[in-house]
């Protein structure tokens, strides 16, 4: 019984003791927790004031323009000194006055934006300010979205502007210059092109912006001069001297070029300035002029030459035929013969010479060029072999010119003659006739652009071509690839000899073992057409 | 800090009528059983007083009303004048309990200051201090006192040293800051 009421009394206390124990350790457990929460809060609180120290520091000292507001209805709750500074204001109520009375526009789309979408970046403002000086502001506005507060930040640009104003009129200047203006990475990528560059090369800036300049403007055989003065650019700084580029049309174009390397030391970069002037007439009339010099001298010394021959085999020619006449049916008949076929090729060499050297005027008349051509192509045909076909392609419209016929002829005879020799394995002698059309043919056909219409002949075969090296001179004088075929070198020169005296000119495009093409440019008796 | 002091006074008033009935020899069973009707709502009027937000505050009277009249259904029902009515009390001090831990865990949401700086504070924890660990105590009473005089009296010593404890805590409680 006494064990009994024991137990009851011990699990009556020891329960109560626990419950009790359990209890103060709750209690005791909830004050730590507490305190421990109170004091991250605190901490967390500390950085806030931390946080809010840092902003009022940087809100106050910070170079740039801030400004806390109310924007419906507006009004300016803090604003730094800078920003005062910007518009030269002594106080908050001030500057609100100028922001209504000098920026209601802006400060309208400035409300508007906030009340929108709650944001505005990098918005542009300018005014005037009191010694009449224009101030550019780049302003970002952001809204809190409480109360309409809104804080924005203001960028004072001017000098930037003013910057931007003048690299602008210096750029406006480099597009009025003649001369192409190129700038560069030094990887070669296009950043700036020049009015003048895209009538140069006939791209626009749009065009080229971004590409690679060497396989813009170098095609495969001048890569290297590319590559020479890009070297010469990054070990030494600049590159002086002349270049052939190519532009959109297949013309080539000859520039003196000068490439200097500009080096940013504020950003670290580099980038090369090309100037180009275009020296491909001046070197054209250059030649021409050596040309026609040497021309001159030619004609004054074959000229005299050729008088002098000419005097000379006269009497020959004559005595032979007298000598003939004295001695008719005897066995040196066929030495007569040959000696007369010989003094009568040496007496037309010495004509051919004549006219190279003195020029050939003719009798100039109204012909209709089809007319000429196909008179031309049946002469020939006589002479060309089954295995050379003919293709005629001619405009419906007559084409007349003032010119010489038998003179054009022998010009005709003398192209259709080359293109057969060209084509001893056979082949396609193609013969065009229309009129030129200066946007399509400008390219690939010179001739002096003095506004006048033109006749474009293009003759071209699929022979043996000519190599590059031989296409810029088959239009001077005795230079032959025909040694050994009795070739003189005087045809080609009479030919154009003849057409330049019909104002005209000839251009040759051929490579080699791809036949060749001669386009002849004669211009078109239009008084006539008119009348 | 009003409800506190009438608390306090209450308390003080019940104790010492128990004293005097004690002395002189009569029941006061009664009395205490009365006693902690009044004292429990008096210590629910000073939880709500404390408590700061309305909807908390319109909660926690819901609580106690519903508590009260649980506990008063409890006593009207099981009313036995011959013996300590051990089930009111034990309901009460459950209640009393209940108050406590839902007004400590309101507080612990508080973060203005640290907790034990509340006097309220004090009081929850003398009255949870107290309630836990004479629950049983109280609860089996009569079981006490059928086992011998002896072992009641012993218990209602121990339930005096609790209530010596919690009026050290209410005293704390008093002597805190109000904020």
């Amino acid at each position: 019984m006494q064990d009994a009421v024991t137990n009851t009394l011990w699990i009556i206390y020891a329960g109560s003791v626990i419950l009790f124990v359990f209890c103060v350790g709750f209690i005791a457990l909830l004050v730590y927790s507490h305190r421990h929460k109170l004091r991250l809060q605190q901490e967390k609180l500390a950085e806030i004031q931390r946080s809010e120290l840092n902003y009022r520091t940087l809100f106050h000292n910070s170079l740039a323009g801030m400004i806390k507001f109310q924007y419906d209805p507006f009004e300016i709750l803090d604003a730094n000194q800078a920003l005062l500074d910007i518009f030269v204001c002594t106080s908050i109520g001030s500057l609100a006055d100028l922001f209504e009375q000098k920026l209601p526009a802006h400060l309208t789309s400035i409300v508007a934006a906030l009340d929108g979408h709650g944001i505005l970046e990098e918005y542009e403002v300018s005014f005037v300010d009191t010694n009449n000086r224009r101030h550019w502001l780049l302003v970002s506005v952001k809204s809190e979205h409480q109360e309409k507060i809104a804080y924005g930040v203001f960028r004072d640009i001017t000098r930037r502007k003013e910057d931007q104003e003048k690299i602008e009129e210096q750029a406006a200047l480099l597009n009025k210059t003649r001369d192409s203006v190129v700038v560069m990475t030094l990887e070669g990528e296009i950043l700036f092109w020049n009015d003048a560059s895209a009538d140069m090369y006939g791209w626009k800036s749009a065009e080229v912006l971004g590409k690679k300049i060497g396989l813009l403007l170098f095609s495969g055989d001048t890569r290297d001069q590319y590559r020479i003065c890009m070297e010469d650019v990054e070990n030494f700084g600049e590159w002086t001297g002349e270049q052939t580029h190519r532009g959109k049309k297949i013309r080539p174009i000859l520039v003196e070029s000068v490439w200097q390397r500009i080096d940013n030391q504020y950003r670290n970069t580099s980038a090369v300035l090309i100037v180009n002037t275009d020296i491909t007439e001046k070197r054209a009339l250059e030649t021409s002029r050596l040309y026609n010099q040497k021309m001159e001298a030619i004609a004054l010394m074959t000229g005299g030459i050729a008088h002098d021959l000419q005097n000379i085999l006269a009497p020959v020619l004559l005595s032979l035929s007298i000598l003939r006449d004295k001695l008719p049916g005897s066995s040196g008949e066929r030495l007569f013969e040959t000696m007369e076929d010989s003094m009568n090729s040496g007496l037309r060499l010495v004509k051919n010479i004549l006219m190279v050297g003195k020029g050939i005027s003719g009798m100039k008349k109204r012909i209709d060029l089809a007319r000429t051509l196909d008179a031309s192509v049946r002469t020939c045909l006589n002479t060309m072999p089954q295995s050379i076909s003919v293709e005629k392609q001619y405009a419906r419209d007559p084409l007349m010119i003032l010119g010489d016929e038998s003179l054009l002829n022998q010009v005709f005879l003398n192209l259709f003659q080359n293109a057969k020799e060209a084509m001893a394995d056979g082949g396609t002698l193609s013969i065009a006739l229309r009129r030129l059309d200066p946007d399509r043919d400008s390219a690939y056909v010179e001739y002096e652009d003095n506004g006048e219409a033109y006749a474009l002949i293009t003759i071209s075969d699929t022979g043996s071509g000519i190599p590059h090296d031989h296409l810029e001179k088959i239009f001077t004088p005795f230079f032959t690839t025909k040694e050994g075929t009795g070739g003189t070198g005087l045809g080609l020169p009479i030919v154009k000899n003849i057409i330049n005296t019909h104002g005209g000119s000839i251009t040759a495009h051929s490579q080699a073992h791809n036949g060749s093409t001669f386009f002849v440019a004669l211009p078109l008796d239009t008084e006539h057409e008119s009348t | 800090m009003q409800w506190m002091l009438l608390f306090c006074i209450v308390l003080f008033s019940e104790h010492l009528i128990q004293l005097i009935f004690s002395v002189l020899q009569w029941n006061n069973w009664t009395i205490a059983r009365y006693g902690i009707f009044i004292e429990s709502i008096v210590l629910a009027l000073v939880y709500i007083s404390a408590i700061r937000t309305t909807a908390t505050r319109r909660g926690f009277t819901l609580l106690v009303i519903l508590s009260l009249l649980v506990w008063g259904a409890v006593a009207i029902l099981y009313h036995a004048p011959e013996k300590l009515d051990s089930s009111a009390f034990t309901l009460g001090m459950m209640i009393a309990i209940c108050y406590g831990l839902s007004y400590l865990f309101l507080e612990f949401r508080h973060d203005h200051e640290p907790i034990t700086r509340r006097p309220l504070f004090w009081v929850a924890t003398g009255s949870l201090l107290y309630n836990v660990g004479a629950l049983i105590l109280i609860g089996l009473a009569n079981e006490l006192l059928k086992m011998g005089t002896v072992y009641f009296y012993q218990a209602w010593q121990v339930n005096f040293i609790l209530i010596m404890i919690a009026n050290g805590c209410y005293l704390k409680g008093f002597l805190c800051k109000t904020p």
